[in-house]
């Protein structure tokens, strides 16, 4: 009896802490459930910010079917490890928008989480980020492509990302015409 | 049998600074992440392109029809709108101009709103007009020097992100003057050779750009 009361208190405080609690959990695409604080996800996500907004956040896990449990987790894993680190004031200046806002370099962190990704986990975060509207998670991984692009001839980025010429020669001679700036040294 | 010595194509690559860390990394040839950049909107590819030189980002038109058109990239990148004075000189320094002048109108709020740029090269004058705000885009191809006669803010970041912009458009600019304000003086570099403003260009960092003087 004693036992079944004290299990009944716990379930009731249980219930009031998820009422006003500061977490919010996430439902990936294979049924896996993962929390991240409130307050981290919608300042990083459009997305969840107007879910959390707008009410639709489901206390047994929001369903996000686009998102695997991989990349979800290292979205999870994102908006921790930030909300963690120091707030730069510049990364949550809402005053400038998406097109006028300068870049900031990925910090040192932001750069170790996406170097330990493999690349196919680097393209679902991708997809993850711009699904969910993180605009700096977008930012961060899109810099570590373009440094991966960087230093290679179209020849070797064709080559490493397995992208079909569909030019013909003429085509082709064209563009290095219309660029030759860039293409100076030919 | 000896060809005679040729040229090695392509020798811009190595040339260009990149930063050495993570850019140094072998490639990887794994057919596991075939087509994942392919998969990618239009939108996130102009966005990877942002960050990489201008130079670098122009001839991935070379790439595929797809990659043709999506640099300049429509976002983030300076916009510069341009009226002639006099016979067609706009598209003279658009495309001929190796040295430009932009002197500030008195009392900007920023670093580029209306300026007049002075080609020395083909004696033109234009009316420039930054509009980040608007899709269209315009190069200024052949500029190598650029001299900005206005009001910087080192630590302003609409000051850094408007020059940082601009450069984006000036691919293979090498020298650019700043002449700075006396209380700002102090804190930068009044000139600066290719080793630091044109990294940032290449890096499409305002923070690269600001930090030294950002204190």
């Amino acid at each position: 009896m004693e036992v079944d009361k004290g299990k009944g208190e716990a379930e009731e405080t249980r219930k009031v802490a998820e009422a006003d609690r500061d977490t919010v959990t996430l439902k990936s695409s294979d049924g896996k459930l993962f929390e991240v604080s409130k307050e981290a996800a919608a300042r990083l996500s459009t997305v969840l910010a107007g879910m959390i907004a707008g009410g639709s956040i489901d206390d047994n896990g929001t369903d996000l079917k686009q998102i695997g449990s991989e990349a979800l987790e290292n979205v999870v894993d994102y908006c921790n490890k930030h909300a963690n680190s120091i707030p730069s004031a510049a990364l949550i200046s809402s005053s400038i928008s998406f097109n006028t806002a300068p870049f900031k370099e990925p910090e040192e962190w932001e750069r170790k989480f996406v170097d330990r990704l493999s690349h196919d986990a680097l393209f679902d975060l991708v997809e993850a980020a711009n699904f969910l509207g993180m605009e700096r998670l977008l930012d961060v991984t899109c810099h570590k492509i373009s440094e991966m692009m960087k230093g290679k001839s179209p020849d070797q980025i064709r080559e490493v990302f397995n992208i079909k010429n569909d030019y013909t020669k003429e085509e082709l001679e064209e563009i290095r015409q219309e660029l030759a700036w860039a293409f100076y040294d030919d | 049998m000896r060809k005679p010595e040729s040229q090695p194509r392509h020798e811009i690559y190595p040339k260009i600074a990149t930063r050495p860390t993570a850019a140094s990394q072998p490639p990887s040839t794994s057919p596991a992440m075939a087509k994942r950049l392919s998969n990618l909107p239009d939108k996130i590819l102009q966005r990877i392109l942002l960050f990489m030189p201008s130079r670098e980002a122009a001839t991935t038109a070379a790439l595929s029809r797809r990659w043709r058109g999506l640099w300049p990239t429509p976002a983030r990148t300076v916009i510069l709108e341009t009226r002639s004075y006099g016979r067609d000189c706009t598209r003279d320094a658009e495309r001929g101009a190796r040295r430009a002048r932009i002197r500030e109108e008195p009392h900007p709020k920023q670093l580029v709103r209306k300026k007049t740029l002075t080609s020395r090269h083909s004696q033109s004058t234009l009316d420039m007009v930054f509009r980040p705000e608007e899709p269209s885009t315009l190069l200024f191809q052949t500029l190598e020097q650029l001299e900005l006669d206005v009001e910087y803010n080192p630590t302003g970041e609409a000051s850094v992100s408007a020059l940082a912009m601009l450069l984006h458009c000036c691919p293979v600019v090498r020298d650019i003057w700043l002449k700075l304000s006396k209380d700002l003086a102090s804190r930068i570099d009044t000139r600066s050779s290719i080793d630091q403003v044109a990294r940032a260009d290449f890096d499409k960092s305002c923070a690269t750009l600001g930090q030294d003087a950002c204190m």
